[in-house]
């Protein structure tokens, strides 16, 4: 691929906390990648590594303290339009006085010249999209977790941006769903050409998802490997899985991973 | 099964009040009977001297309670919205709010008279702190998941604030809303008796003063009425503004 | 300490800025209704010497009460919260009385009990009963129930289990009680001496009404705000220390 990438992540480092008696802990180290259009990619690395702290940087939502962020050629200072995030505490990030489609709306907040009626129309669309017909006019917290999953997926997908992030969207959620709702993810990925940046500590689904996987060290954190995943498209639960190559990537982040010193 | 118990408990305290007179513990002159006291009720709201008075302090009680509570919400948007504004604002109302409102009102007479706007001035100054500091409290501690959802997908400044922050809160102001409402009722009752021409508190005081025992228990048994009455009020336009709390917090439990 | 500063200017700031506009306004007023800021810091230091002795009265009658509202209270509300049929039958009547505005048996009271310091005693106590009452009940019934297993598992009998585990998890919440009780105590013991009026700082501001003496009641009422702001303070640093636990395992 030769074409500019959408996000590049620029040598970026980020202290968090400290106050007048205890300094800062720096959470992220010398962190470096970028992303092409069309790209899946997931970050994996160890619970606490700064997982979340890196894609809250990556949306604008924390200021990095050194390095840039840049996204299709600005650098981020604040939430810019074009990246939607599906953040790990999904439930509590729907709004719960808000039914599924007003949630979905809630995310069309910068789509210019859409009616009210169009955008009602448009967000049960995506919800039947995601798997919700008759879901609709529930509560967020009537439905369970898989759902409320699909909402935050929609209500990302209804602010049309070009950078989709998704911090550990199915950690927690069953085997079933979770299968379920990677699948999901894919069929979007494809149909909408979406780029995506996905954070998770589940080693097989990073590979499952996507092109490419960034694999983290632990805290302060930086990039260890950054592995090509070659697989055959669309991807299957069952095929992929078992694919040699698969076995022989999953095999390598695993000893790469487990090389790690435990985190203090 | 519960409104049974708690009539049979109403009724057992009917029945100690009538034992108490009928054993004659206490001076009759002192302690009338249920009956009596119902009866000079009764008269009360006939002759127009206790309804007035209960049509006055309820009002007086409800328009303080909604006038504070529209200022209290107000302000703490302000401060919600602007961090210096809380800074400077904060301070002030906790350090108001342990003032009795009944403090104020012999001074208060001196500027403001004895009529609507002493009643409005300890009304809006005893209900006020309760609203905006439970609002504030609340606005500040909307969870950070909520504000960082706001924040990406593009609600800054007052959207934020008026989109996010305040439909999160309102549950929690609702508490300050309903403490809001009785200390109004109290407001009321000791402003009028302690400056009052009218109102339930002027007939509690003068009742007691002349003797007219029966009438003051009348008039103390309709200011219970009026509390229980703007509590129910408060609750039932909870149910409606945050219905969904309601459901949410029923369908954890369940 | 920078970072103390920088929270604290701004409420410093409106501080000033509000004394500032009270001199000027009432200097431009020049009405004898309208006592300037320092005169009335003057008054103050000039009646210092009677408002002692008043708002030590006021004060004390607070504390007993509060006191006996504590010793009585508590007790009851475990027992209410424990035994069913004592909360069946009495739990009505509480919610029944929770509504009716303190104040309003001050008159009651009068009748049985003149305007002395039994009487105010009695409002101030009637006051402060509930919020501790009503949040030991709830707090007792609101025990974990895995803390219940526990006591069994220790095969702890009732009262043992009551005093050690039952009591300091209930704790929490009654300190809760006993915090707004300790706030509705100040403002009803100020109220009470202006219904049941012989002596006290509510009396203090009736006499200071009565004479036309301006400054010295407003010198009083800041006199009442100081002193309530710090006894609810002091209040909130005792619940902490006791607490300390409490708050440890809440504030993550
Ligand atoms: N405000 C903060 N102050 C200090 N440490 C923090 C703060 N927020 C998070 N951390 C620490 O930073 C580390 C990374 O957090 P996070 O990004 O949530 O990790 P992950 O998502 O990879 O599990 C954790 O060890 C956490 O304890
Ligand atoms: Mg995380």
């Amino acid at each position: 691929m030769t074409t500019a990438p959408i996000l590049t992540v620029d040598h970026i480092g980020k202290a968090l906390g400290g106050d007048a008696r205890k300094a800062p802990t720096q959470i992220i180290g010398d962190l470096s990648f970028d992303a092409e259009p069309g790209e899946f990619i997931s970050v994996v690395g160890p619970s606490g590594c700064g997982k979340t702290t890196l894609l809250m940087c990556l949306a604008g939502l924390l200021k990095v303290d050194t390095g840039s962020v840049v996204f299709e050629s600005n650098a981020l200072q604040a939430p810019p339009p074009g990246i939607g995030v599906v953040f790990q505490d999904y439930s509590r990030s729907l709004l719960p006085w808000r039914r599924n489609v007003a949630n979905v709306v809630f995310g069309m907040k910068r789509l210019q010249g859409v009616s009210e009626a169009d955008k009602q129309a448009r967000a049960r669309e995506l919800l039947q999209h995601v798997g919700l017909r008759g879901f609709e006019d529930f509560y967020p917290w009537q439905v369970s977790g898989g759902m409320q999953q699909r909402v935050a997926i929609a209500r990302a997908l209804a602010a049309q941006s070009r950078l989709l992030l998704l911090d550990e969207p199915l950690a927690a959620v069953d085997a079933q769903t979770r299968a379920d709702v990677q699948d999901l993810l894919l069929s979007l990925a494809a149909e909408y050409k979406q780029t995506c940046v996905l954070v998770t500590h589940d080693v097989e689904e990073a590979l499952y998802l996507s092109n490419r996987v960034v694999v983290l060290s632990q805290r302060p954190t930086r990039v260890l490997r950054n592995i090509t995943v070659d697989l055959p498209n669309p991807r299957d639960q069952l095929r992929t899985r078992s694919h040699p190559e698969f076995l022989r990537l999953r095999e390598e982040v695993l000893t790469l991973i487990k090389s790690l010193p435990k985190a203090h | 099964m519960h409104r049974l118990r708690v009539a049979t408990s109403i009724l057992g305290l009917v029945a100690v009040w009538q034992l108490i007179v009928l054993l004659k513990w206490v001076p009759d002159t002192y302690f009338p009977s249920p009956l009596a006291t119902l009866q000079a009720l009764w008269a009360g709201l006939l002759s127009g001297e206790l309804s007035k008075a209960l049509a006055q302090t309820a009002s007086r009680a409800l328009v303080g309670c909604i006038a504070a509570t529209v200022v209290g919400i107000g302000l703490a948007l302000l401060t919600a919205r602007y961090r210096r504004l809380r800074q400077a604002f904060d301070p002030v109302a906790e350090f108001l709010r342990p003032l009795p409102p009944a403090a104020l009102v012999p001074m208060a007479i001196f500027f403001l008279g004895l009529g609507w706007k002493l009643h409005g001035f300890i009304l809006m100054f005893a209900c006020l702190w309760p609203v905006y500091l439970n609002a504030s409290s609340a606005l500040k501690a909307v969870a950070s998941v909520q504000l960082r959802t706001a924040d990406s997908f593009g609600y800054g400044g007052w959207d934020r604030v008026l989109r996010v922050q305040l439909p999160a809160a309102l549950p929690e102001i609702f508490i300050g809303i309903r403490i809001a409402a009785s200390i109004a009722l109290i407001a009321t009752v000791v402003t009028e008796m302690l400056a009052g021409r009218d109102g339930l508190g002027f007939v509690l005081n003068e009742a007691a003063m002349t003797l007219r025992i029966p009438d003051m228990f009348a008039a103390l048994l309709l200011t219970m009425l009026s509390g229980l009455v703007l509590n129910a009020v408060v609750l039932a336009v909870r149910r409606r503004a945050v219905g969904w709390h309601v459901g949410m917090t029923a369908s954890n439990r369940g | 300490m920078n970072r103390f500063w920088d929270k604290t200017w701004p409420a410093l700031a409106l501080l000033a800025a509000v004394l500032v506009l009270w001199e000027a306004g009432a200097r431009m007023l020049a009405s004898p209704n309208v006592p300037p800021f320092s005169v009335v810091m003057q008054a103050l230091a000039t009646n210092s010497g009677v408002i002692a002795p008043q708002i030590l009265q006021t004060l004390r009658r607070a504390l007993i009460a509060l006191a006996l509202a504590i010793i009585t209270m508590v007790p009851l509300g475990i027992l209410i919260g424990r035994i069913r049929w004592l909360g069946d039958l009495l739990e009505p009547i509480i919610d029944l009385l929770r509504p009716l505005p303190p104040p309003a048996i001050a008159p009651l009271v009068m009748l049985f009990a003149g305007t002395g310091d039994v009487a105010k005693i009695t409002v101030i106590f009637y006051t402060a009963s509930f919020p501790i009452l009503i949040n030991a009940i709830d707090g007792i019934r609101g025990t974990h129930p895995l803390l219940h297993t526990v006591s069994r598992s220790l095969r702890l009998n009732r009262a043992e289990a009551l005093w050690n585990i039952d009591l300091p998890a209930t704790l929490p919440v009654i300190m809760t009680g006993i915090r707004l009780a300790v706030a509705a105590a100040l403002l009803v013991s100020v109220t009470a001496e202006m219904l049941l009026s012989t002596d006290g700082i509510g009396v203090y501001l009736l006499r200071s009404q009565e004479t036309f003496r301006i400054a010295d009641g407003l010198a009083g009422i800041c006199v009442i705000a100081v002193v309530g702001w710090m006894v609810n303070a002091a209040f909130l640093e005792i619940d902490r220390h006791l607490l300390h636990w409490h708050h440890a395992t809440t504030s993550e």
